[in-house]
């Protein structure tokens, strides 16, 4: 059943959507009913991207919206619940401030229900592997734009070699300038430049370590 | 020679270089004072390097090659040269030495009247010295300082010249001032003789001019590639020759002195001005390329939190520079730069424009692979950089190319295609200007969803021109729209109309996020000046038609040339000029977008594009 809030958001209506958020939540709906709906309403923003209804104008604002929504929500959180367990963390990387392109992926990640720790942008290398350790995360995504700062990806990769956690964690880059060429100099397991061809990715890494 | 060197050989200019054997051909190149097209720095990533071998041995094909060569070019001896080492003497076709068409004329009329009133910082005094005698044995040196006003001091290398100079002069010389320094003695009266030149030190060109101070005029100009760009086409590549070679920040300083040393000598062979009567210079660049025009690495720019070495004024001598073509003693002052990425040439743009007084509101423009935006409003100066990229000068575009013979640069479509092309011949690529023309005549004849999709041809409305629709073509997954059809087709594709769409999404959301700052709308505006070599010869009706530009009638954007280049020119004539260009800094309120909470909605509204249906359907 898709109701008000889903197609809204599936719709890129703004405004409607964040007046059915807040219509939702005085009328007693807990945060992560509304959250839900959203993440169906993203998961619909994604379908329609790959089948080229939507463009990346598009995604860049579904993520705004859903930014929007979740600002609203946060006081309503119950607090300390804060997740001490990720399967997948993501940022960008040191030196490079580049976050549309990690956003969207996170967000389309999200709506298809993965839990993702957001690091944020300009993550030095130590803060990654550091995050491993905390979360336990399998599965790093690393979204570069500058060329100037793949050299830190390469260091991301050397970390996790010396902290010797690279076999247990797959790392995916992504953004603008990546091509097989900078995997293969980086290290890195693998990587993606189109958003939702990113989303089959992830799901089938996690799928694997899952099954074995 | 011994063996383990190969001469290399140049078409057409018949250049020669001697290099190792197994020397990259790019570098031979470059040794050779071939000027190449290293937009991504020799990585083989940007296919721009491409030349022909006519004779000798080189090294195997790459996959880079193959991705930008086709196999009949390869079977031709086509080649990347950043991909390609010499086995033994060779022959080299590259392509043919390029006209520049880039508009590097400072702004006239309006502009440079600020400059009127003519007051360099040098000064020039004819002196009749009374010849020493037995009762008047004043040092030479004393003799000279006691006419100048003030403490003056000299240098030794002036000293050293001084003796025999006032002897030979019969004791009458002009005294050459600039503040507390005698920078120079000349024989004779030739205090009408005072020169100076202005530079614009750009990341792809440098363009120079040459003025004399005592009148208030620019003699002559003259522009000229900037050899760095063997070591990639923007300011990030460059930055990063200089961390992965040692040498790399050292060689980026030869050639930009190298560059500007060419310069200086047109300039002075044309105008037939002796090097010996320039006295002053000023210089106005980016950030990256005022760093790297003294040496000092940049690298702290690269990446967050960009932070510069040095931002303010400095100031120097021509041999600090490693200038060859002018006098040691010949000053210089590059003008300040606001952050890493405003540098002095938007300082320039502040200056020539008098947008820092102009009642009103007014926005500044410059595009380029940076587009920079000065917002002036109320007695506020508000600037910001964002990163257009490459789109707009025709770099990273499927078919783009520099504006050179054979590039289409200008787009109409009515019933159907109109190109015009640089020298008349038949098109091979497209420029910066020619495919903003086209996207926005795209957009316009709603060819494209507001998106950026190109339609399906079965999408468009019956009665479409059957002659422009036939010109939309499967392309892989997606569409391409051909503007030159036949054997060397020109196309603008999906991947291109993105990039330009990411370009100039990035620059409308900067000019959004100024005006929000001041609780401006659009409407507000007195006007937009399009600055910049490239940005001021692209037609403001194609910049609003791809939406780069805000809801502005059309009468109120105004090209106002090299406004950058004219800044140099005015703080190089006028003393006042340059007292203010030094104080704009402090008056430069410079708008951070890296982290700025309403960039990516302003960022996705300024991707689409607004599609009005002129042709009717
Ligand atoms: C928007 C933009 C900005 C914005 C960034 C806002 C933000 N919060 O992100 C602003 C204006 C602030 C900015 C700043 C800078 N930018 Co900028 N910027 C761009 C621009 C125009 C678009 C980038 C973008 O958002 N694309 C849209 C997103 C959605 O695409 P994406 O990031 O590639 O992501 C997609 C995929 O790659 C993938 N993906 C992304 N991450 C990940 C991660 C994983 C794990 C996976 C699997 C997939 C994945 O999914 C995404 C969805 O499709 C590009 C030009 C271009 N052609 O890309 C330049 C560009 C990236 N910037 C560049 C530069 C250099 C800068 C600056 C450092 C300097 C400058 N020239 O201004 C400054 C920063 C310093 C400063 N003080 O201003 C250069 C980089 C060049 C290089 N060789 O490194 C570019 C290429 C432009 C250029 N050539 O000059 N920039
Ligand atoms: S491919 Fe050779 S310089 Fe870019």
């Amino acid at each position: 059943m898709i109701n008000g809030l889903i197609k809204a958001i599936a719709n890129l209506e703004e405004e409607t959507t964040l007046r059915l958020v807040r219509e939702k939540v005085e009328s007693g709906e807990t945060p992560l009913e509304i959250v839900e709906q959203c993440r169906k309403g993203v998961e619909i923003v994604g379908k329609r991207y790959s089948e080229e209804i939507y463009y990346l104008s598009d995604l860049i604002m579904s993520e705004e919206i859903f930014r929007g929504v979740m600002e609203i929500l946060e006081p309503y959180f119950p607090k300390n619940t804060a997740q001490k367990e990720f399967k997948l963390i993501m940022g960008t990387i040191e030196g490079d401030i580049h976050d549309l392109g990690k956003n969207i992926v996170i967000n389309l990640l999200r709506s298809v229900g993965f839990e993702v720790l957001d690091l944020g942008v300009d993550v030095q290398p130590g803060d990654f592997v550091e995050c491993v350790r905390e979360t336990g995360a399998s599965v790093i995504g690393i979204s570069v734009l500058l060329t100037f700062s793949i050299n830190s990806v390469k260091k991301v990769i050397k970390l996790l070699g010396e902290a010797g956690l690279r076999d247990k964690v797959t790392v995916v880059i992504g953004g603008y300038p990546i091509n097989e060429r900078i995997r293969e100099y980086t290290g890195a397991d693998y990587y993606e430049t189109d958003a939702v061809k990113a989303v089959e990715l992830f799901k089938r890494i996690i799928m694997e370590k899952e099954g074995s | 020679m011994p063996d383990d060197y190969v001469t290399a050989t140049f078409m057409p200019s018949g250049a020669k270089t001697e290099a190792l054997m197994g020397a990259n051909l790019i570098k031979a190149a470059l040794e050779a004072g071939i000027e190449v097209d290293a937009v991504c720095g020799g990585k083989g990533a940007c296919g721009k390097c491409r030349a022909k071998i006519i004779k000798g041995a080189v090294s195997e094909t790459t996959a880079s090659e193959a991705e930008h060569l086709t196999t009949e070019e390869l079977k031709n001896g086509y080649v990347l040269l950043c991909q390609r080492k010499a086995l033994g003497d060779v022959v080299i076709e590259t392509q043919p030495e390029r006209a520049r068409l880039d508009n590097h004329a400072p702004a006239k009329g309006k502009l440079m009247d600020a400059a009127l009133e003519v007051a360099p910082p040098v000064a020039k005094t004819y002196h009749q010295l009374a010849r020493p005698a037995i009762n008047d044995q004043v040092a030479d040196l004393d003799r000279v300082l006691s006419r100048l006003p003030g403490e003056k001091r000299a240098d030794v290398k002036l000293v050293t010249r001084l003796p025999a100079l006032l002897r030979e002069a019969g004791y009458c010389v002009t005294s050459v001032v600039l503040e507390d320094e005698l920078l120079s003695l000349e024989k004779g009266n030739t205090v009408s003789e005072m020169y100076g030149i202005a530079f614009d030190v750009g990341t792809t060109s440098v363009a120079g001019y040459l003025a004399d101070l005592a009148g208030g005029k620019v003699l002559a100009s003259l522009a000229s590639a900037n050899r760095q760009r063997a070591h990639g086409a923007d300011v990030v590549s460059r930055i990063t020759y200089t961390m992965e070679d040692d040498n790399g920040l050292a060689e980026l300083q030869r050639l930009i002195a190298q560059t500007i040393d060419e310069i200086v000598s047109g300039l002075l062979s044309r105008s037939g001005v002796p090097a010996e009567r320039v006295y002053t210079l000023t210089f106005i660049g980016n950030t990256v390329m005022s760093h790297l025009l003294l040496g000092v690495s940049p690298v702290g720019v690269a990446s967050a939190p960009f932070v510069p070495a040095f931002s303010r004024s400095l100031q120097g001598t021509a041999a600090d520079l490693g200038l060859k073509s002018l006098p040691a003693y010949t000053r210089f002052v590059l003008l300040p730069n606001v952050a890493g990425y405003v540098g002095s040439d938007t300082v320039g743009v502040i200056l020539a424009t008098r947008i820092y007084d102009l009642p009103g509101t007014w926005l500044a423009v410059d595009i380029g692979t940076n587009g920079e935006i000065v917002l002036a409003s109320g007695g506020r100066l508000l600037t910001c950089s964002t990163a257009a990229g490459p789109a707009f000068e025709g770099a990273s575009i499927s078919q783009g190319m520099r504006a050179e013979p054979g590039a289409i640069y200008q787009v109409r479509m009515e019933n159907d295609v109109e190109l015009a092309v640089i020298g008349g011949t038949k098109p091979v690529g497209i420029c910066g200007s020619g495919l903003i023309d086209a996207v926005s005549e795209i957009a316009r004849i709603g060819l494209v969803k507001s998106s950026g999709r190109i339609k399906d041809p079965r999408d468009l409305p019956p009665g479409f021109p059957a002659s422009l629709m036939r010109r939309i073509k499967q392309d892989g997954n997606s569409y391409k729209f051909v503007l030159a059809e036949g054997e060397r087709e020109v196309a603008i594709t999906q991947s291109d109309i993105n990039k330009l769409q990411l370009g100039k999404g990035a620059v409308r959301a900067g000019i959004e996020i100024l005006l929000n700052e001041l609780n401006l709308q659009p409407s507000d505006l007195d006007g937009i000046l399009l600055a910049g070599a490239f940005g001021s010869n692209l037609r403001p009706a194609s910049l609003k038609g791809i939406g780069m530009l805000p809801e502005v009638s059309l009468d109120r954007v105004k090209s106002v040339g090299n406004a950058a280049g004219t800044g140099a020119i005015l703080a190089l004539l006028s003393k006042r000029q340059l007292e203010t260009v030094l104080a704009l800094p402090e008056r430069i309120e410079h708008v951070e977008l890296s982290l700025h909470g309403g960039f990516q909605r302003a960022f996705a509204r300024g991707l689409s594009f607004k599609v009005e249906n002129h042709v009717k359907q």
